[in-house]
């Protein structure tokens, strides 16, 4: 009988003489197409590959788009970035639904019913601008540019150039607003009171442990696939251990060796317990002592390390691991194991995020963080917490003579919201607009940004948005109608991503920088514009030309001035390359310990505060002479840390931890006196939430996350996206559900002093009882058919609303969440609202 | 070689076909944008208002005044909020409205649009904003053909007049026939003026019968191009 092993055979004694000779099918590249590259599954025939960037989030990551017939038809990671290594997210990939939504605006568009009603008239891009620049140069004319107020959600790199620093400079408002303090404000801030510069990139590549504070970075993030990625490898390669502490046992606590639940707001206890461990066992000898040269942990400059490690034990001697138990629900035993290994595998890599930061005194907390990472030995090192490297560009700087700019001050805040606002109160905006006590702007321009959705209190925010005597005119720019837009006067078609182009520069995991660019995958739909081209347009309507023509003008300059980049091929080579990095470049670690060279501290103007140990220019200060500055002082002359040149220690002078926002040292400062000027803790310390201490015995507490398929508020427009998520059920404990007599399914309402939302529970035991969890992103009644089921007009389908399968859009959490703010940093306080929950027809 | 005098035939089919695309030039002006008052005094000149007559149009009461300043507002107004939105509108693509189509803006139909601009020596300008299978757009490559099909007849150009009717029966055939009805009835449906409807069942009407009628000219049009009726009696 024949068998497979007989056909072989005839293989086997084939003489090579016989066979035809050279095999009709070559390699054509040099291994099979791993990226880069895609075929039309119809017809076979190669699509055009167009390199690019995402800005779906905040990582922006370096994508290929590909087009098809003049279709923009995927959208997937690129290959040659050092970045993401052609990894792409499910939002990246899914952004192609932001070219395609049947629901974008095409035109510019004027309201002719009353404000919010939906009335609206097409106007003619001359008929908006012409309106847009009647109205603001009247203000500039008249010496109040700070009347106009613009408000900016994701504005970054070559945007943030063109709009803010051109255009918004040279009108001379500096009433912009931004968004940070609903996302992580209080970790930059407590980031800025610490080390200086906000940013920690994580060096997952070459960590052996990781510690994770209340950050899902494998769903989300501000450098989420980069650093995602990364960490899953080293994961599944290496077998490193990774500890996450979480209210929720989200997809990052589940992928992670251990999740350790943790009761919300009450991180700060669990890190500082564990110093206290690391402290009293001296586990923090080795690599946390030797940092602790360039670590400042009590008054004055001149402490020894016997000091040091003296204050730092009395000042964490009452934060014991029982004590935190206590506080967190984290068994004690829990806490000093974690300690221990956190303080002896090296290297450790210790994160945070909003899970630990997003709360009342969130920015202590991220300085405890930075006490847990000091005493470890695990910062700015190969394989920990590390300083942030990307892209420097250098691009036109437009007209030398820019007007002083003027503001009015209600960025920061209501009064008292916040004592070190160093990334603002922006969601208190609207709120200060209708207080009116720092006055008000005639204009209210918002861009990529919505600012009724996107904050909490959003029946306030309509309401406000809605009244012509609170907000006289307003403009919305945006490619979609979301709920922001609806309560515009004006709209103006913005180009989404994937019709635009700039330059990016997000910070780069692997230490290198990477330089990448966006460029338009097709051209803008309709009469849509990418709205930096629109502000170079009003400035010369309004008789102050920016000196640049377009944004592609402006990005083929930044190729030529960038001498990297020009050096590799410039704006050519970034349009067919899309991403450029120097492959000789080494990875930039320990840049604190760089020692400053004579001739820059002992440059003219450049002066020793006795004080602080910083060696700082008083000229670059703006300080009128070298004795006025040395009378004053470092840490008291108005934005001195710009002019900051080093930090003096034991008689060397090196580039320590620069600072940015606030007058600090060089030091790692874990003790502040500017700090503790503001009345707040000089060290990191315990504090609970206020409204936590006051709790009833019946009461939970609201926390928010996000999805890996959704950004906050800005892609549920995207089908793909939301036909994968569009529905939130609130997670509640077996025990905390049972309590109230709620089962998994049951419509539930979820009341704070905000408001009440209906939803439905989804039982679970991955959250900690006492705690309730809405994620964010559902919930819209604009934005669209996917996002809010809104049908064309008529009812009739159409053939996309035929496959919106789909009835539920899910519930908003942020209509009971109130625009609270962290009174340390002001960022939103997120995860801290006090709620009551029931079965809905218990009331029935 | 053409005679000097064209074919009394393929007069009667050039005036036919200047017609129709005088039609779809009309239909595609009026779904490209808000009417001006200067185009809404034109439809009242009384010639046009007995032909709109005649197809049983009727541009309703408003259009009894003097002055259409305030009804092209009105209109503008009408116009936005039926085809432009921004949120509910009722989408002049293509792509969006055919049933089990993509459901997309610029999905695969748009592409096959313009592919079949393409093939038949047409194309968007540059600069152009609409994007090809806008309702307008669709119509403005009718009305070229039909003009094209016009000055083939009159230059007794048979096989290029049969060309432009085949490419006119398969544009209607592919694209535009597969979608207007159901977008007009939904125009009748959701307008607040006489206006909009008025044109999309001129529209709908005229579509319904317009592909049998270009086979039925097509049949009519013998091998060598003349009208069949005259062809025995051709020298």
């Amino acid at each position: 009988m024949l068998n497979r092993r007989n056909f072989l055979q005839v293989g086997a004694a084939v003489p090579l003489a016989a066979l035809a000779g050279e095999a009709l099918v070559r390699n054509v590249s040099a291994g099979p197409v791993i990226g880069g590259k895609d075929f039309s599954p119809s017809t076979g025939k190669e699509r055009q590959a167009i390199p690019s960037a995402c800005w779906q989030c905040v990582t922006r990551c370096p994508n290929i788009s590909y087009v098809e017939d003049g279709r923009l038809v995927k959208i997937e990671g690129q290959p040659n970035s050092i970045r993401t290594n052609g990894t792409m997210c499910a939002k990246g990939q899914g952004g192609i639904g932001q070219f395609s939504d049947p629901d974008r605006i095409l035109h510019p568009m004027r309201r002719v019913g009353k404000r919010g009603e939906g009335k609206w008239k097409r106007v003619s891009w001359d008929e908006a601008l012409g309106e847009i620049a009647e109205r603001m140069k009247k203000l500039r004319d008249a010496g109040t540019p700070e009347k106009v107020m613009f408000h900016y959600g994701r504005m970054k790199a070559s945007h943030s150039k063109i709009i803010g620093g051109l255009f918004l400079k040279n009108y001379g408002t500096g009433t912009i607003g931004n968004h940070t303090s609903i996302c992580e404000g209080a970790k930059w801030t407590g980031q800025e009171m610490t080390w200086g510069g906000h940013y920690d990139s994580w060096d997952f590549d070459n960590t052996n442990y990781v510690l994770n504070f209340g950050s899902n970075v494998l769903e989300a993030g501000t450098n989420h696939i980069p650093t995602a990625h990364r960490l899953i490898a080293r994961l599944t390669d290496n077998n490193i251990r990774m500890v996450t502490f979480d209210v929720r046992l989200s997809n990052t606590a589940a992928k992670s060796s251990e999740w350790v639940p943790v009761k919300p707001g009450t991180d700060r206890a669990v890190v500082l317990a564990m110093c206290n461990v690391i402290m009293n066992e001296d586990l923090y000898k080795g690599d946390g002592e030797a940092f602790l040269k360039f670590v400042k942990v009590t008054a004055g400059r001149d402490a020894s390390l016997d000091d040091k490690v003296a204050a730092l034990k009395a000042h964490l001697a009452e934060y014991t691991p029982e004590w935190a138990e206590k506080i967190s629900g984290v068994p004690a035993g829990k806490i000093r194991a974690i300690a221990r290994e956190v303080a002896t595998v090296k290297p450790a890599c210790i994160i945070s995020y909003r899970g630990a930061v997003a709360h009342h005194h969130g920015a202590d907390t991220e300085r405890a963080v930075q006490m847990l990472a000091s005493i470890t030995g695990n910062v700015d090192n190969p394989g920990g917490r590390c300083k942030a490297v990307g892209a420097k560009w250098k691009y036109p700087k437009g007209p030398k003579n820019a007007p002083k700019s003027r503001k009015l001050k209600i960025v920061d805040g209501l009064p008292g919201a916040a004592k070190m606002p160093t990334h603002h109160v922006s969601h208190q905006v609207l709120k200060m607009i209708k207080d009116g006590s720092a006055g008000r702007p005639d204009i209210y321009m918002w861009y990529c940004y919505t600012p009724v959705y996107a904050n909490g209190n959003v029946q306030e925010n309509i309401d406000i948005l809605k009244d012509e005597k609170l907000v006289p005119f307003s403009v919305c720019v945006n490619p979609f109608y979301d709920e922001s837009a609806a309560l515009a006067d004006i709209i103006l078609p913005d180009t989404p991503y994937t019709e635009r182009w700039g330059y990016e520069d997000m910070v780069s995991p692997t230490q290198v920088p990477e330089y990448y660019i966006r460029q338009p995958a097709v051209k803008p739909l309709g009469e849509c514009r990418d709205f930096a081209d629109v502000c170079i347009e009003l400035a010369d309507r309004m008789g102050f030309p920016l000196g640049v023509k377009s944004h592609e003008e402006f990005l083929k300059a930044a190729c030529e001035m960038t001498p990297a980049v020009k050096a590799a091929g410039g704006f050519e080579y970034m349009k067919a390359n899309g991403v450029y990095h120097d492959p000789k470049a080494k990875p930039r670690f320990y840049s604190y310990k760089k020692v400053v060279k004579p001739e820059a501290y002992q440059k003219d103007g450049v002066v020793l505060d006795p004080a602080t140990g910083v060696y700082w220019n008083w000229k670059k200060a703006h300080v009128a002479s070298e004795e006025e500055a040395l009378k004053k002082g470092y840490t008291h002359t108005k934005k001195s840390y710009a002019a900051y040149v080093g930090q003096e220690i034991n008689g060397v002078v090196y580039a320590g931890f620069k600072p940015d926002k606030l007058n600090k040292s060089g030091f790692m400062e874990l003790y502040s006196e500017i700090v503790a000027a503001k009345d707040l803790p000089a060290m990191p310390s315990w504090t609970e939430v206020p409204e936590h201490a006051a709790m009833k015995s019946d009461e939970l507490i609201l926390i928010t996350f996000k999805l890996a398929t959704q950004i906050h508020s800005r892609s549920a427009n995207c089908k793909y996206l939301t036909e994968i998520s569009h529905d939130n059920p609130a997670w509640i404990n077996p025990v905390t559900a049972a309590q109230r007599g709620i089962a998994d399914g049951d419509a539930i309402k979820v009341t704070s002093v905000e408001g009440e939302l209906m939803t439905t529970a989804r039982v679970t035991p991955a959250i900690v009882p006492g705690a309730v969890a809405i994620s964010h992103h559902c919930g819209h009644w604009e934005y669209g058919r996917y996002a809010s089921g809104k049908n064309a007009p008529d009812g009739r389908s159409e053939a996309d609303t035929d496959r919106i399968w789909w009835t539920s859009k899910g519930a908003h959490p942020n209509w009971i969440i109130g625009n609270r703010a962290d009174p340390m940093s002001g960022q939103l306080r997120w995860m801290d609202t006090v709620v009551t929950v029931e079965k809905a027809s218990a009331r029935a | 070689m053409h005679n000097a005098m064209p074919n009394p035939g393929h007069v009667e089919l050039a005036r036919s076909a200047t017609e129709r695309s005088r039609l779809y030039g009309l239909l595609a002006t009026v779904f490209r944008r808000e009417p001006s008052a200067e185009f809404l005094c034109q439809l009242k000149m009384p010639e046009m208002v007995v032909a709109l007559a005649g197809a049983g149009i009727d541009l309703g009461e408003e259009f009894e005044v003097e002055k259409f300043a305030d009804l092209a507002e009105a209109l503008g107004i009408e116009y936005t909020r039926l085809f432009l939105g921004p949120g509910r509108h009722i989408s002049p693509h293509e792509s969006v409205q055919l049933k089990r189509g993509s459901g997309i803006l610029w999905g695969a139909e748009t592409s096959a649009v313009r592919a079949a601009y393409r093939v038949a020596g047409f194309d968007l300008g540059e600069t152009e904003t609409d994007i090809p299978d806008h309702l307008s757009v669709e119509l403005d490559f009718l009305a070229l053909l039909a003009k094209g099909e016009a000055e083939a007849w009159i230059n007794d150009d048979q096989e290029r007049a049969g060309k432009c009717l085949h490419l006119q029966h398969d544009f209607i055939s592919h694209h535009l026939g597969k979608w207007a009805a159901l977008f007009c009835a939904k125009v009748t449906e959701q307008a607040e003026h006489a206006f909009y409807p008025a044109f999309a069942d001129l529209l709908r009407g005229y579509l319904s019968g317009e592909k049998s009628e270009i086979v039925d000219r097509l049949n009519s049009v013998g091998a060598d191009g003349r009208p069949v009726s005259e062809a025995g009696t051709a020298p």
